[in-house]
């Protein structure tokens, strides 16, 4: 099949997807080098009042909350049970690793200086920072997502000894992956707890860390049916017996699940108005746009994936799980800079340039290709033949 | 907006931890060093000259600014810290003309740049100065997202080694026994150096001899837990860029309920996902117990019915034999007495 | 050990803290091995 593979590719170098790709890989490339030798104002619109941008609110929020597929799969799978999911695990956890490693490869451009992102960790622990959390969570994380991504590299490899011996630790290793992210999904909520004062009432609140973690719940799992959308078409060859027929089944269930947190979402948003008494913020220009939030990205996918799950409509249900995608996208957004700041004048607000597109898009295309390098060679889709049954 | 505590809301159970407020905090205070110092400022008596700018520009030795320090025309426009300027002052529409404030960082008593610094950059000293040490420093700028006056600014136009630039207090100069150096060149007295209580004491006393002159409110008393920079106005604070609307509560008090929750998520999470795990699999192996038990039944079923079948056939083919032996027996004794050759053949094939 | 800030009383207990979860996590691990080894047929 890897030859196979190699051939197809060689074949149609020059399709619309690889021109794409390689536009803006030139790109990220260029914009790269204006970082490191002009500095991020030379990229970046950033300025004194908005210290944290897109790379922050793109790359980081959203990423890490999308990468919440990882361990919702494993956990629905090796704790919870449901062992029908396990062919989803692997591609959930292929593309977590993928977001983590991208996120911390993005934040080499967003910090002053990149080398020292270790310094948290092994020089000097600020362990009243709330970031300080995220990044030990992030980094052993990372690692943990790394272990449990090994064993389709060593099946590739043939090491069958290391990799059962990894296998073996899966549930130690689910387990890690979850206490992990129920950490630093929540943290990066609590980042702005900080800051009552800069952000606006209707999305500050004592509770940010609970909403963040459980809406990263629906993030992961809605990304786990996106995604799967996506990569259908393109991948279908590479898929197995068991990954196709298992797949309409995951759908169901994971769209019934994120239905279900929704609703809890919603609800506990709710509560947190009420917590800090910010009705009468709703008839503000501010309120209108966080009932667009609230209605038209928790409530209406949430019903939409209720319906779809009734029906069994699986159309539907991917339509749910984009809406979904997108309204955590616009959640990060209105945490980290929309309501940020916002009773700054509109002159001195912040909007990104292009060049800070580019290095988002950049990040994004290197994930995608990683992706598509690993899942036509390593057994991501399908099970390797020598470990049928081995699970 | 309420800044109360988040309850940790550590629900997969339905169970809930409440957290309560600064727990370890609960009995103990923490007040400030006795050592802490401070300044006053008082706008009643700020003119607006930008000597203080300019010596903070010169103790400093900060690059040159784009527009002379005795060129007033730039108090016409707003303007905040930045990476090349400590501090700076401000004019503002007064009831009775035009009031001036100076801007610097405030030396908070519990800085939110120092909570909010992965690495420990930040150091509330105990002579008041909240310092700055680039020797760590990642260049996250979490720092410039919590701190509630917005006064950390960054380098941004350095590629390899930018870093975060905020008014010192003259530490330094303070070390060698000297005053800061905006509050020697003020030539109004608009500054005040001196022991944080005392500097209270005087304000108060101020307010209290001119109680038509000065608004009844120190800021930076009580604002964020507490500042060494503390001013005094006859206007409103929130008239001369100093929010209102800050609360009392410390950046450490605003993030302990979350940091509160971390130890308690792994704690409890190996615990509650252990249980879930253990009850899904001992689930299954009764659901797997019962279906072999099933499936042993439903061949030990299977087998009884083949056996009885068998046994049934058996004796079928038995009686059948015996009768066909008996119809031989009956033919060749029929043979026997017809004595007819032919017909003995034909009856055999009839059989 | 005597602070002046609620911040640096916090830095401390959180390390402290951060240190004892470390523990928790390898305890958590071990013990989860003890309990669910021996010989028991019915786990
Ligand atoms: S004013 Fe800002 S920079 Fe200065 S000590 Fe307070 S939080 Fe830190
Ligand atoms: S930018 Fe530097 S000083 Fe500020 S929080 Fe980050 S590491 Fe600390």
């Amino acid at each position: 099949m890897t030859v196979e593979t190699v051939t197809a590719e060689r074949k149609s170098l020059f399709t619309p997807f690889n021109i794409i790709a390689a536009v803006i890989l030139v790109a990220g490339l260029v914009v790269t080098v204006m970082r490191f030798t002009g500095g991020l104002g030379a990229v970046t619109n950033l300025d004194q009042n908005n210290p944290w941008g897109i790379w922050i609110s793109f790359d980081l929020l959203c990423g890490v909350a999308l990468a919440a597929g990882g361990y919702t799969t494993s956990a629905a799978c090796y704790i919870f049970g449901l062992k029908k999911y396990h062919s989803g695990v692997r591609p959930a956890i292929l593309t977590a690793f993928l977001g983590y490693a991208l996120v911390v490869f993005a934040l080499h451009y967003d910090v002053g200086r990149p080398w020292r992102l270790p310094y948290p960790i092994f020089v000097q622990q600020g362990t009243t920072s709330l970031l300080f959390e995220v990044g030990l969570c992030v980094f052993l994380y990372l690692t943990v997502l790394f272990v449990e991504f090994t064993p389709a590299m060593f099946e590739w490899l043939g090491m069958k000894k290391i990799r059962n011996i990894v296998v073996k630790g899966t549930l130690a290793l689910t387990i890690m992956g979850v206490i992990l992210s129920t950490l630093h999904q929540s943290s990066l909520g609590a980042l702005f707890s900080i800051a009552p004062s800069k952000l606006h009432p209707l999305w500050y609140s004592p509770y940010l860390p609970v909403f963040f973690f459980v809406s990263s719940i629906c993030a992961g799992m809605s990304m786990v049916i996106f995604e799967g959308t996506l990569s259908h078409k393109p991948m279908h060859r590479l898929m197995d017996k068991e990954y196709l027929d298992n797949h309409d089944g995951l759908i169901l269930g994971f769209g019934k699940a994120t239905s279900l947190v929704l609703f809890g979402y919603f609800a506990i948003k709710l509560i947190g108005l009420a917590y800090d008494n910010n009705w009468h913020y709703l008839t503000t220009g501010w309120g209108a746009w966080y009932m667009v939030e609230m209605l038209g990205f928790v409530a209406l996918p949430s019903f939409l994936y209720a319906v779809g799950v009734r029906d069994r409509n699986i159309p539907l249900i991917k339509w749910a799980a984009g809406l979904t995608v997108l309204g955590i996208v616009v959640n990060r957004f209105n945490v980290s800079l929309v309501a940020f700041n916002y009773f700054l004048p509109s002159s001195q607000r912040y909007f990104p340039s292009w060049s800070e597109i580019t290095i988002s898009l950049f990040v994004v295309a290197i994930g995608v290709l990683a992706f598509r390098f690993i899942t036509t060679r390593m057994p991501i889709f399908h099970e390797h033949p020598d470990y049928k049954d081995a699970h | 907006m309420l800044r109360r505590t988040f309850l940790g809301l550590l629900g997969a159970a339905g169970a809930s931890v409440a957290l309560p407020r600064s727990a370890a905090a609960g009995s103990k205070k923490f007040g400030p060093h006795p050592d802490t110092m401070g300044v006053l400022f008082d706008a009643t008596r700020c003119i607006g000259c930008r000597k203080c700018e300019a010596a903070c520009n010169e103790v400093n030795e900060l690059p040159a600014p784009d527009r002379k320090f005795d060129d007033l025309s730039v108090l016409d426009t707003e303007r905040r810290t930045d990476e090349k300027t400590y501090t700076v002052v401000n004019k503002y529409q007064g009831m009775n003309g035009p009031v001036y404030r100076k801007a610097q960082c405030n030396h908070c008593l519990e800085p939110a740049c120092a909570s909010a610094c992965f690495v420990r950059a930040f150091k509330k000293q105990p002579n008041g100065a909240v310092t700055y040490d680039a020797s760590v420093c990642v260049g996250c700028r979490y720092c410039m997202v919590a701190c509630p006056f917005s006064i950390p600014a960054y380098e941004y136009g350095e590629p390899l080694t930018p870093r975060v630039m905020k008014c010192t207090l003259c530490a330094p100069r303070l070390a060698e026994g000297k005053l800061p150096g905006c509050v020697e060149r003020c030539p109004k007295e608009a500054l005040t150096f001196g022991p944080r209580d005392a500097l209270i004491e005087i304000a108060r006393a101020r307010i209290a001899a001119f109680p038509g002159k000065y608004v009844d409110h120190i800021y930076g008393e009580r604002e964020m837990g507490g500042t060494s920079w503390m001013y005094i106005s006859g206007e409103p604070f929130s008239h001369i860029g100093l929010r209102e609307d800050l609360g009392t509560a410390s950046a450490p008090e605003l993030t302990a309920g979350a940091l509160a929750a971390v130890p308690m998520v792994v704690g409890l999470w190996p615990v509650l996902l252990g249980g879930i795990y253990a009850v899904s699999r001992r689930k299954d192996k009764v659901a797997n117990e019962e279906r072999v038990t099933a499936v042993k039944d439903a061949l030990a079923k299977a087998a009884a019915e083949a056996e009885k079948k068998l046994h049934e056939e058996l004796s079928k083919a038995e009686t059948a034999g015996r009768r066909r032996i008996e119809v031989e027996v009956k033919k060749a004794v029929e043979e026997a007495l017809s004595a007819k050759d032919e017909d003995a053949e034909k009856s055999e094939e009839e059989v | 050990m005597e602070f002046y800030t609620l911040q640096d009383y916090y830095t401390f207990t959180k390390g402290v803290v951060y240190l004892i979860m470390g523990g928790i996590l390898v305890g958590a691990t071990l013990y989860w091995r003890f309990l669910m080894g021996g010989n028991n047929k019915d786990d």
